[in-house]
C-alpha cells in the first residue's frame, strides 16, 4: 500500500462537474421497447375463443368467459379470454400460441387503479387506453401452435387384442386440449353459475 | 494482479479458542457467557438475498456459522413436475433472478437434446450474446458489491447505471428487463432490433471506461485493499472437496470454465480468454480481480460476437404444439457457465408432456453452505458481508 492508493479514489472526484444520468421519474415519460410485452389488447372479432391461451398459461391467468353482444360465427365458441393481472407473469406464451393471432400485448406497463377487481379483465371488451398502441409483443415471427395431429399412443397387438385400455387411454389431457375444437371443454361454463375459476374439466 | 496473500495475510493466535472434533462439530459451552449467538440476517442489506447465518461468535470473531434457508418458500423442483415442459420455461428464470438467462438455456438445452430438436445456427448466435449480455449484466452488480460491503457504495451507483443500459438493451430485444424469457425450447423469440447493435456497441464502451474508472475507486483503494487482502481465504485444496466452480476456483487457481472446457452453443468458434490466479491467492481481493478481468474479457466476447454471427437466420427449429410437446422417456444433465460457475440442470422425463424431476445445480448451493460455513470461522464479523458477497451467493437457487 502506497500514498497513491490512497490518493486515486479522490479521481471520482471528476464526476461533479458531469451531468446527472438520472431519469427523474414520474415527470420523465419512459414508454416501453417496441417489443415490449405489457398489457393485453385482443381483437375480439378475430378470436374464437378457442382457449389455447388459457391452456397454455403456467399462472392460470387466463379463463374463458362468456361475453354478452358478440356475434358467434361457426367455430367460435362464443367466449373470450379474461386476464387476472395479479396471476400474469407476462411471459407472452398465450401470444404465441394464438391460434388466429388476435391475442396480442401492448408497450404500456403503467396503470393505476385503487379497485384491485380492475386488474382483471376481458381484453378487447373492457376497453383500456392501451387498445390502440401498435407496439408491443404484437407478432413475434413464429408460432408455438402446430395444428399437425399426434398418432394416439398404441399398444402391442397381443395386448389390444386382450382388452380395450389402448382406447381407454386414449389421448392425454394435454393432446386432447389441443386439438381443434378443444374449446369444447369449455362448454359447462355456459351453463348459469358456472363460469369463472372452475377448473373441473 | 495478485494479492500476494503470503506475506500480509494475518494469523492470529488462536490456541486457546475451542477446536473442532474430528467431526468437524464444536462443542461451546454456550453458558459459559464467553460467546454469543447472533442472526445474520434474512433482513440485512449485508446479506445476499434471502438467507440467514447463525453465528456463534467470541469477542468480534466467528468461532462457528451455520447457513439457514427457507425464507423464500419457493420449492420450484416440485412445482416443475406440476408443469408441461413449455410451462416450465417462464418458470425456471425465477431460480436466479439477476442472471435468469442460463435457466433459460439448460431447461431449452435439455428440452432440444431429449426431443432431438435442431436450432438454427442463428438462434444459436442469439442464444451465446443474451448469455454474455447477461454475464455482463450480473458482474455490473456484483463486482461493484464487494467494495458496497466496504462501505465503498459509489462504485455500486456506477455500476447499477451501466446495468440500466444493459438492461435497456434486454428490454428492446427480449421484451422485457428482468426475466427476458427470450432462450425458448427450440430457437430464440426474435431477431435483433434495428440499431441494436450500434447501442449495445456504445453501452460496451462505456462500460470500459467504467472499469478504468473502478479500478482506481475500489481496486486500487487502500481500504479495499487493507480489508479484502488476505480475508475470507479459500483453500485451493477444498475446490474439489467443496464443489467450488466459477471465479471462486479461478482465484484458487483451477481453470473452470464450462465454456471451454465443455463447449456449447457456439463457444468454439470464439477466441476467448479466462483468466485464472496464477498465485492461487484465494481471498476476497483475488476474487474481485478475477470478476473483474470476467467482466473485462466479457465485453470483448460480446464485441467479437456481433463481428463473427450471421446478418439474419431462422429464429425457430421445428418443435412440436407447444400444448402437447411431451418429450421421450430419457435423462439428461446440461451445463452452462453463468457469471457465478458452473449452472447446470438434471432433467429426467417419463415420456409424458410433465417433466418427471427437474434439477438444479446451482454454484450457491456448495458456496453458500458447504464452503461458506467453513471460511467464516475465525473471521470477523465486520468481513462477513465482504466474504458473503465475494462468494456471489444466490438463495432462490439453494432453496430451489
Amino acid at each position: 500500500m502506497n500514498l497513491k492508493d490512497i490518493l486515486t479514489p479522490f479521481s471520482a472526484w471528476s464526476n461533479i462537474v458531469k451531468k446527472p444520468v438520472t431519469v427523474k421519474d414520474p415527470f420523465t415519460e419512459r414508454p416501453g421497447a417496441d417489443r415490449y410485452r405489457g398489457f393485453h389488447k385482443n381483437d375480439i372479432d378475430a378470436c374464437i375463443g378457442c382457449g389455447s391461451c388459457e391452456a397454455v398459461c403456467e399462472n392460470q391467468a387466463i379463463d374463458l368467459v362468456p361475453v354478452e353482444g358478440i356475434e358467434t360465427k361457426k367455430g367460435d365458441s362464443g367466449l373470450r379470454p379474461m386476464v387476472d393481472y395479479g396471476r400474469c407473469c407476462w411471459c407472452a406464451l398465450c401470444v404465441d400460441i394464438c391460434t388466429t393471432g388476435s391475442l396480442t400485448m401492448s408497450n404500456e406497463y403503467t396503470w393505476v387503479s385503487d379497485n384491485p377487481d380492475d386488474f382483471r379483465f376481458i381484453p378487447g371488451v373492457d376497453k383500456k387506453p392501451w387498445d390502440d398502441s401498435e407496439k408491443g409483443w404484437t407478432n413475434p415471427g413464429y408460432s408455438l401452435y402446430n395444428p399437425e395431429r399426434v398418432a394416439m399412443e398404441e399398444v402391442e397387438g397381443s395386448e389390444r387384442a386382450g382388452s380395450f385400455i389402448e382406447v381407454v387411454k386414449g389421448y392425454s389431457k394435454q393432446q386432447a386440449g389441443s386439438r381443434p375444437l378443444c374449446f369444447l371443454r369449455h362448454l359447462h361454463r355456459l351453463l348459469p353459475g358456472t363460469h369463472g375459476h372452475s377448473r373441473l374439466y | 494482479m495478485s494479492s500476494n496473500n503470503t506475506k500480509i495475510l494475518i494469523r492470529p493466535d488462536r490456541s486457546a479458542y475451542p477446536q473442532p472434533d474430528e467431526n468437524g462439530k464444536m462443542d461451546l459451552d454456550l453458558s459459559s457467557g464467553k460467546y454469543v449467538k447472533i442472526w445474520h440476517g434474512p433482513n440485512h442489506p449485508g446479506v445476499t438475498g434471502n438467507m440467514s447465518l447463525e453465528l456463534t461468535i467470541c469477542g468480534d470473531e466467528v468461532v462457528e456459522a451455520k447457513t439457514h434457508v427457507g425464507y423464500l418458500h419457493r420449492g420450484f423442483e416440485k412445482i416443475f413436475e406440476r408443469r408441461t415442459w413449455m410451462q416450465c420455461f417462464p418458470t425456471v428464470v425465477r431460480m436466479c433472478v439477476p442472471e435468469p438467462d442460463s435457466n433459460e438455456y439448460n431447461l431449452a438445452a435439455a428440452m432440444e437434446e431429449l426431443s432431438n430438436v435442431e436450432v438454427p445456427e442463428y438462434a444459436q448466435w442469439m442464444r451465446t450474446l443474451v448469455l454474455e449480455m447477461a454475464r455482463i449484466g450480473n458482474l455490473l452488480r456484483l463486482l461493484p458489491a464487494h467494495g458496497g460491503t466496504m462501505g465503498l457504495g459509489l462504485g455500486v451507483q456506477w455500476g447499477v447505471y451501466l446495468r440500466d443500459l444493459i438492461l435497456d438493451r434486454f428490454e428492446e430485444l427480449t421484451g422485457a428487463r428482468i426475466y427476458h424469457m427470450y432462450i425458448i425450447p427450440g430457437g430464440v423469440r426474435g431477431k435483433m432490433p434495428e440499431g441494436f447493435r450500434e447501442r449495445l456497441i456504445s453501452n460496451l464502451n462505456d462500460i470500459d471506461d467504467f472499469l478504468v474508472r473502478f479500478k482506481r475507486l475500489v481496486i486500487d483503494n487502500a481500504v479495499f485493499k487493507k480489508r479484502a487482502i488476505g480475508v475470507g481465504y479459500v483453500d485451493p485444496s477444498w475446490v474439489d472437496s467443496h464443489g467450488v466452480v466459477g471465479p471462486n476456483a479461478r482465484a484458487a487457481g483451477y481453470l473452470r470454465d464450462v465454456r471451454r472446457d465443455n463447449p456449447y452453443l457456439v463457444y468454439d468458434q470464439l477466441d476467448f480468454e479466462t483468466y485464472v490466479d496464477k498465485d492461487a491467492a484465494s481471498d476476497i481481493f483475488s476474487r474481485t480481480w478475477v470478476r473483474f478481468m470476467d467482466l473485462k474479457y466479457g465485453v470483448e466476447m460480446i464485441r467479437q460476437i456481433l463481428d463473427r454471427m450471421p446478418k439474419d437466420g431462422e429464429i425457430l427449429g421445428k418443435i412440436p404444439n407447444a400444448l402437447n410437446w411431451a418429450i421421450p422417456a430419457g435423462h439428461t444433465y446440461v451445463r452452462s457457465e453463468s457469471s457465478r460457475g458452473e449452472y447446470g440442470f438434471y432433467c429426467v422425463s417419463d415420456g409424458s408432456e410433465y417433466p418427471r424431476r427437474i434439477n438444479l445445480r446451482g454454484p450457491s448451493y456448495t458456496h453458500a453452505i458447504a464452503l461458506l460455513e467453513k471460511i467464516l470461522v475465525n473471521a470477523n464479523i465486520s468481513d462477513i458481508s465482504a466474504i458473503m458477497v465475494s462468494l456471489a451467493t444466490c438463495p432462490p437457487e439453494i432453496e430451489r
